[in-house]
């Protein structure tokens, strides 16, 4: 199987190509024995990924993922990949084989958090997106979340200040609450 | 329930830990205090404790390091929270005033602090009071810093206020750890300490950081604190719990009409309302967050209204909703 059939039946596992994409996968599967055997183990690595097997940890299971983890390169989160299609698969395909199970594990938990996969993993993202990008994104901002005007923001700065001097729980927590004034505005220093 | 009686036994509990570090004996009876016992050891020991330390600060997948000394002598207290990494900012405050220094031009001024109301808003009896909107219960013991803590959780009873949980040192009461969830259960914020020292405090005067960056230390002579003043505004349909706890008129030189400022809360979670007569040229219109804080600015009958406070969304939407202008007809 060459990598873009693995991608594809991992897509079909996931439902996410067209009906008669599904009928022609389908029909190749049937086909073929080798085809059988990583259409199931997809289903089980999705299974997992759910949370719906029975028993994750046992160390039956876990030999047999090691083991096919180490006979071929599977696509961990086919998903993530087909949503950021100019990334390099090659070198992360590698790095999933070399972490066999721990990587299972690593890409399983954000997974498990987020059931429905509607997202890129994190765990994926962090390793693939530069973490600059996320700063380019918000340089011209401030630190409050969707306010982009340095005046309201320092107006909205001093009303914090004051709100936060005469908050009655202030003083349950000290100075602390001030805490979020001190607190380094790291998009600014761009 | 019998308030006097239980803030009693408090004070009991705290001479009688005074007593056994007297006599250093490293016995402390523990075991038998309820949540709201170790939450009253907190703030006692909060405010009349000499403390420094060094604590980390996680908000917003940022994560900070920050320096706090409490330093109290008699009557007055002295702190100081400054941030280690990053740009040096800091607060210093007292029983006069709240300075905040920092690089730049970016200047914050806070009015002189009304006298009545220095350090100890929060009363023993207003803990059982916040026993209609939030759960306290103890959840075992942990150790932070090196330090044995017991772990106190504030859960709210809806959706409209932040929960917390502490981590108090069982030696003093201090909180080595504290995290604030949002309405979802989820650590929005949280703050601990590395290292702690109990008994100490150094705050060095201010000019001594002149050198290093600008700060301006700026008391609004004309500013009148009034808590019983007229009203303009009335707020209707408060989120449960949540009534008005001052109000008071700030005056930006800027502006030739006084900004009025109300301040709810529940006891715990609080926000303040912001109203301003005249429109500028940049007003905050929408929604915001920083952390645990969230915004709302807005027009509310030809007024620049901005709500922000340590509360849920939902609630700041709530109080803001419900505003209305005396004497206005609709």
């Amino acid at each position: 199987m060459t990598e873009q059939e693995y991608e594809r039946l991992s897509a079909l596992v996931d439902e996410e190509i067209s009906e008669e994409e599904i009928s022609m996968e389908i029909n190749k599967l049937s086909n073929n024995e080798a085809n059988r055997v990583t259409w199931s183990r997809y289903h089980l690595i999705g299974d997992a990924m759910r949370g719906e097997t029975g028993s994750l940890y046992s160390p039956d299971l876990a030999q047999a993922i090691s083991k096919q983890l180490e006979d071929e390169p599977v696509v961990l989160a086919p998903a993530a990949i087909k949503r950021r299609p100019g990334l390099k698969k090659r070198s992360y395909t590698g790095l999933a084989v070399a972490a066999s199970l721990a990587a299972v594990a690593v890409v399983m938990v954000p997974q498990l958090i987020n059931p429905e996969g509607s997202e890129a993993p994190p765990a994926i993202a962090a390793t693939q997106v530069p973490a600059t990008e996320t700063l380019y994104v918000v340089e011209d901002g401030t630190r409050w979340e969707l306010l982009k005007k340095p005046e309201v923001e320092s107006r909205l700065n001093a009303y914090l200040v004051n709100h936060q001097e005469r908050s009655p729980s202030s003083n349950i927590k000290g100075i602390m609450p001030f805490a979020t004034f001190v607190s380094y505005d790291e998009n600014k220093q761009k | 329930m019998n308030l006097s009686s239980s803030r009693a036994d408090s004070r009991q509990y705290w001479i009688g830990f005074l007593l056994l570090l007297l006599c250093s004996q490293p016995v402390f009876a523990a075991e038998q205090l309820t949540p709201r016992d170790w939450l009253e050891r907190m703030m006692e020991a909060v405010q009349k404790l000499n403390y420094q330390g060094t604590f980390v600060y996680l908000h917003d997948n940022q994560l900070e390091i920050m320096k706090i000394a409490h330093a109290v002598n008699g009557d007055k207290v002295r702190e100081s929270l400054m941030s280690l990494n990053g740009a040096p900012r800091e607060v210093i405050r007292d029983e006069e005033s709240v300075t905040c220094v920092m690089p730049g031009s970016n200047e914050v001024s806070v009015d002189k602090r009304s006298p009545s109301k220095k350090f100890l808003n929060i009363l023993p009896q207003d803990l059982a009071q916040l026993e209609d909107h939030y759960s306290f219960r103890m959840s075992g013991k942990d150790r932070i810093a090196n330090r044995q803590a017991q772990v106190v959780v504030i859960m709210p009873n809806d959706r409209l206020r932040y929960g917390y949980r502490f981590y108090l040192d069982e030696e003093s009461g201090l909180p080595l750890k504290s995290d604030l969830m949002n309405e979802h259960g989820e650590a929005v914020e949280q703050t601990m300490f590395t290292d702690l020292e109990i008994g100490v405090a150094e705050i060095s005067e201010l000019h001594q950081r002149e050198s290093l960056f600008t700060y301006r230390l700026k008391n609004n002579e004309g500013s009148s604190l009034s808590d019983d003043a007229d009203s303009r505004w009335n707020f209707l349909k408060l989120p449960a719990g949540f009534r008005l706890s001052m109000q008071h008129q700030l005056h930006d030189p800027m502006l030739s009409a006084p900004i009025e400022q109300y301040v709810f809360s529940d006891g715990l979670g609080s926000l303040s309302v912001f109203i301003e007569a005249e429109t500028r040229n940049e007003a905050f219109s929408g929604v915001s967050r920083l952390g645990a804080i969230n915004a709302w600015g807005g027009q509310i009958a030809g007024y620049q209204v901005t709500a922000v406070g340590e509360v849920p969304a939902v609630t700041i939407l709530g109080v803001v909703q419900g505003m209305e202008l005396k004497g206005s007809n609709d």
